[in-house]
């Protein structure tokens, strides 16, 4: 019960410093994104946010002297990003999707090549 | 009732067996089907099979038998099977649903991510999206169904070939391809004896395109030959340079383009009949030993509920069934005469 109040929290911090990422139209420091949140978490708090939702892929940081200035990541890359980690997540055994073609073998490159020019001259 | 578990057992190390030939040699939508009905059919026998130990099992508590009103001893005197047997087969029951379990969520939040990204892509549902980066195709069944590809991949194929691309990932959203790969993932989850069914399904589901997407070209296969052909080359083509779709874990592995492309060189499938008939034999083998099982252990209660008397001619579970309905009926409206 108490993980699963804690993780919502968790969330729910995400979307807020999210969103004032957005709202900065800047990239701001984590001291800044903490301002904007009326202060109601601790500094560390929202650095550790900002730091997950770095690895997560959603917020992009470039350093600025000894701090880092973080900005939200384009809204199509993040959605691309998730899909990603999702879909990495899932593994190949019981995959969502399935590609019009897979990764080809080196060894399987000049079959293919040939089978193409067979199917050229059928065309 | 003991022996009940050796029909599905066999049914799934020989489903598993024929699996990869089924789906190179036979006619790739009669394979997939009866492929995932067949794995689903084992998943679903097993999974009863085993949930009976379980069923056994609690009937021997005293407070169940208190509740249901017999002697917890007589029913354990006459259960088939030794509580150990039963306690195994309820821990293999129960290491099949958490694996199952594990993976619906594994799929939830992956439709979940694949959603979101159908949303931001835009499109109407069931158009083409194009994206910058990769060299991919592939069908997003959610929102009504997307078609995305790749820019590059898209301008290394000729107009014709890029209808045939189309045509063949329209299939995969047409036919609910994602379904029958879900289903045939599920049951493998529950019956780990099912090994490369799901991946057989995958490539008879990929084939099963390819012919549909012949038919959506008229009748054209080398076509849809090279469209796969030269798809597959671009790929190879530009390892490096995928985009952020290089490490998604998609299926389609590498071995099936040579092999898709032979296929559409040569003729075309013909024939499910027999599969069909085949995989329709093995549902009903199940079927009947599932039934089979089930009334072993109706009998056995209604033997001990009944104390010792020999029970009425007919299915002993279609008794338990009538007696179960008659209580609850006579529970929601007292007044009433049963």
């Amino acid at each position: 019960m108490e993980a699963r109040g804690q993780r919502r929290a968790r969330g729910d911090l995400e979307r807020e410093v999210l969103a004032a990422l957005s709202a900065a139209g800047a990239p701001s420091t984590p001291g800044e994104v903490r301002e904007r949140l009326d202060g109601s978490a601790a500094y560390t708090t929202v650095m550790t946010t900002l730091v997950r939702l770095h690895e997560k892929g959603l917020v992009s940081r470039e350093r600025d002297g000894r701090a880092h200035r973080y900005r939200p990541v384009d809204a199509a890359e993040a959605a691309a990003a998730r899909m990603r980690r999702a879909l990495e997540a899932s593994g190949q055994r019981d995959a969502v999707l399935a590609r019009f073609v897979g990764d080809l073998p080196p060894e399987d490159v000049p079959v293919l090549e040939r089978l193409l020019r067979d199917a050229e001259r059928r065309g | 009732m003991l022996y009940a578990l050796q029909v599905p057992v066999v049914a799934s190390l020989l489903l598993a067996l024929a699996a990869p030939l089924v789906a190179r040699r036979c006619p790739p939508r009669a394979a997939a089907l009866v492929l995932a009905a067949c794995a689903a059919g084992c998943a679903a026998t097993t999974a009863v099979v085993l949930g009976l130990h379980a069923v056994v099992l609690l009937g021997q508590l005293p407070p169940v038998a208190a509740l249901l009103g017999y002697d917890p001893g007589r029913f354990a005197h006459h259960v088939p099977v030794p509580p150990q047997a039963s306690l195994l087969a309820v821990g293999v029951l129960g290491a099949g649903l958490a694996r199952g379990a594990v993976l619906l969520r594994r799929r939830a939040s992956a439709l979940r991510a694949a959603d979101d990204l159908c949303s931001r892509l835009g499109g109407r549902a069931g158009g083409v999206v194009v994206v910058e980066g990769g060299a991919e195709a592939f069908a997003l069944p959610s929102r009504g169904g997307r078609v995305v590809v790749s820019r590059a991949l898209l301008e290394a194929l000729p107009e014709p070939e890029q209808e045939a691309l189309l045509a063949h990932e329209h299939a995969h959203l047409g036919a609910h391809h994602d379904l029958v790969r879900a289903v045939t993932a599920w049951s493998a989850a529950l019956d780990p004896l099912l090994v490369g069914v799901p991946s057989a399904v995958r490539y008879a589901t990929e084939r099963w395109a390819d012919e549909a997407a012949v038919v959506a070209v008229g009748g054209d296969r080398p076509l849809v030959a090279r469209a796969v052909a030269r798809a597959g080359l671009v790929g190879a083509a530009a390892p490096g340079d995928r985009g952020d779709w290089t490490a998604v874990a998609l299926a389609g592995g590498g071995g099936d383009v040579v092999r898709r492309v032979r296929a559409l060189l040569g003729s075309r499938p013909r024939g499910g009949r027999p599969l069909a008939a085949a995989g329709a034999l093995c549902l009903v083998a199940l079927l009947v030993v599932g039934g089979h099982a089930v009334e072993d252990v109706a009998e056995v209660v209604q033997h001990v509920r009944s104390g010792g008397q020999d029970g009425e001619p007919g299915l002993a579970t279609a008794d338990l069934v009538r007696g179960a309905g008659d209580r609850v009926l006579s529970e929601l409206a007292p007044g009433r005469a049963p």
